[in-house]
């Protein structure tokens, strides 16, 4: 697994489409495209979702060479004829296209259904109830407002991405 | 001060403390005290490097525990003051907690906190994180790590200690202290107990920082322990944060924090000295007889029990080779490697997540400088824990303060120096792990011919991923 080619084909392919282009969000597209195993090594949760140390130092260290640039809170790649080489991550390609088909497009509707995914594989409460009463014990107070019916369609898109 | 009778907890010692004055030991928690792995932690230092730069930092791993146990009970104690109503739907919703009766579930809270924070630290070898690190270089001819070391024992003492703590005290602590356990897989009180001893600000930092402070004779660690730890709360988001009156004194412990690691953790010379220490270690594990005791069976156990820092500086000693000897005798007399140059490894960005793969491939280098009789060495820091806390994301986002009933907000929001992302990666856009390397004797020549020959093959690896 290359963590910097995945991080950059998410920056490069967000800034292409409609989708939120910030920090947040592309730890959370990172997030959703790794093996289960990595998800569960790389990331926390912190208090905006799942969040990868490695995933941002990755981001910081591309700034510090100026090859990503950060303006009006939108992460974007310098020049396309930069240095890198190689294919496009096609696990991203298939997780951005995942979240245009079923409309989770607004940064707040990615984080909740990260949130949802990661206590539903990551954690021990599998039901859209326990997974609703326990969210706001980590910190996610706003999957606990959610209702039951929200949190079972997260559930269904969860199993449904990693196939 | 604090009174632990108010919650029904009788006390079986007070001990003097020179950072509290006096520590109150619990009937329930004094068997943990006395026992023998405990009482080991009196014969390890706990910064055994930082006393090379700072003389008077002598103090063990023993006091340490003792403070982070005192601060975990007066914290669960405020937790208890300071949210009732949150701190009953968080027992109610654990099953080790929702049968007991009211004072017990407090007492249980409280004991259990200050059993995790006693016990945090068991597994600590001498010259412990030196030790890790060194396993980290030794190419697998041996491991060792603190917590899991740490958990083995905790399992051992728990297990022995049937009819002396109650069982669900046990199981709450067991599940804190199991790092193998994640945070969303812990009950809403386990996940509580492990953020008060590790955490953005958590007890274990409000120990050490003073306590380290104090016995270095430095000023850089002070923060008022009384008026923080009394004003933590569950937010309204049911995280660990604090009421308004804690917001300046947590400022301060990230201010503490920032000044200590700067002045005393990532001291020049005390990197040194871990980079020697670490080049002791890893030479010494390439005899087939360097061995580490292990914590898996009774009898390694009892070799952990007696393994002290002198013992472990006379044991290396057992592996005089040539090189060993010349640099154990540099370390002991104080007779230190110099500073070379460093290496940031922003520079490429493609082994960011391959730091083992750096590793080996400057070992491999370093062998073969050392064949030349061109002795260097080396050790990775992470400059993380040198950001200025004003753009720390735990004082941006992680470290809430609760405003009223309703409202918490991260502390720079609340202290008024809340920045843009945008602003805050520009401002840390150059903080990344460093790779410091020193030389025996400088020697521009021979400096340039390390330099040059590890970026270069540094930048063949970087291009390798890149092509992939």
């Amino acid at each position: 697994m290359n963590l910097v080619k995945i991080v950059l084909s998410a920056i490069e392919e967000l800034s292409e489409k409609k989708l939120p282009k910030g920090k947040t969000a592309i730890q959370k597209i990172v997030y959703l495209s790794l093996p289960k195993e990595e998800q569960r090594k790389l990331y926390k949760p912190y208090h905006y979702g799942p969040y990868s140390e490695m995933v941002q130092n990755i981001i910081r260290s591309l700034l510090s060479l100026e090859i990503l640039n950060y303006k009006d809170n939108e992460l974007k790649i310098n020049n396309k004829d930069n240095k890198f080489s190689g294919s496009k991550s096609q696990e991203i390609l298939k997780t951005i296209s995942f979240l245009k088909k079923n409309n989770l497009t607004s940064l707040k509707k990615i984080a909740n259904f990260s949130k949802v995914h990661y206590l539903y594989f990551h954690g021990k409460k599998k039901t859209p109830a326990n997974i609703k009463n326990f969210s706001k014990f980590i910190g996610w107070k706003n999957i606990s407002h959610l209702s039951n019916d929200s949190i079972k369609n997260y559930i269904e898109l969860s199993q449904k991405i990693n196939n | 001060m604090f009174t632990l009778g108010g919650y029904n907890i009788d006390i079986a010692k007070i001990i003097r403390d020179p950072i509290y004055h006096f520590i109150e030991v619990p009937d329930e928690l004094l068997p943990f005290v006395d026992n023998k792995f405990i009482q080991r932690l009196r014969w390890v230092n706990q910064l055994p490097l930082e006393q090379l730069v700072y003389p008077s930092a002598q103090h063990s791993r023993f006091e340490h525990s003792l403070g982070t146990m005192h601060l975990s009970m007066r914290a669960a104690i405020s937790l208890i003051n300071n949210s009732e109503r949150k701190i009953k739907e968080v027992f109610n919703k654990d099953e080790n907690f929702k049968s007991l009766d009211p004072k017990e579930k407090k007492k249980t809270f409280i004991l259990s906190a200050g059993l995790a924070g006693l016990l945090h630290d068991i597994g600590h070898a001498p010259f412990s994180h030196t030790l890790e690190t060194a396993s980290e270089l030794s190419g697998g001819r041996f491991s060792y790590n603190h917590e899991a070391y740490g958990f083995k024992i905790v399992k051992f003492l728990l297990e022995g200690k049937k009819g002396v703590v109650e069982e669900n005290i046990k199981n709450t602590v067991f599940s804190v202290l199991n790092k193998k356990i994640k945070l969303e897989e812990l009950s809403p009180v386990e996940i509580l107990i492990r953020n008060l001893i590790d955490n953005s600000f958590d007890t274990d930092k409000g120990d050490y920082l003073l306590r380290d402070s104090y016995h270095c004779g430095v000023n850089y660690g002070i923060y008022d322990h009384e008026r923080l730890w009394r004003n933590v709360v569950i937010t309204s988001d049911y995280t660990l944060g604090v009421n308004k009156k804690g917001a300046l004194e947590t400022w301060r412990l990230m201010l503490a924090r920032y000044f200590m690691y700067k002045n005393v953790y990532y001291h020049h010379t005390r990197n040194i000295t871990d980079a020697m220490l670490i080049d002791i270690i890893v030479r010494a594990s390439e005899n087939k007889n360097f061995k580490i005791p292990s914590v898996s069976n009774e009898k390694e156990r009892a070799d952990f029990l007696s393994w002290r820092d002198s013992d472990f500086l006379n044991y290396l000693e057992n592996f005089k080779s040539d090189e060993i000897r010349e640099i154990i005798e540099r370390f002991m007399s104080r007779k230190l490697y110099k500073k070379s140059f460093t290496l940031k490894l922003t520079q490429y960005p493609f082994l960011l997540d391959k730091e083992e793969e750096i590793i080996e491939k400057i070992k491999e280098i370093k062998d073969k400088f050392d064949k030349k009789n061109i002795s260097f060495i080396f050790i990775i820091l992470d400059d993380k824990n040198i950001i200025p806390p004003i753009f720390e994301k735990k004082v941006q986002e992680d470290i809430r303060i609760q405003i009223d009933e309703k409202k918490s907000m991260p502390l720079a929001n609340y202290l008024g120096f809340s920045f843009e992302e945008e602003v805050i990666e520009k401002a840390l856009k150059n903080y990344s792990k460093i790779i410091h390397f020193f030389i025996q004797k400088t020697d521009k020549i021979k400096e340039n011919k390390i330099k040059e020959k590890i970026e270069e093959e540094l930048k063949k690896l970087n291009n390798k991923y890149n092509e992939r």
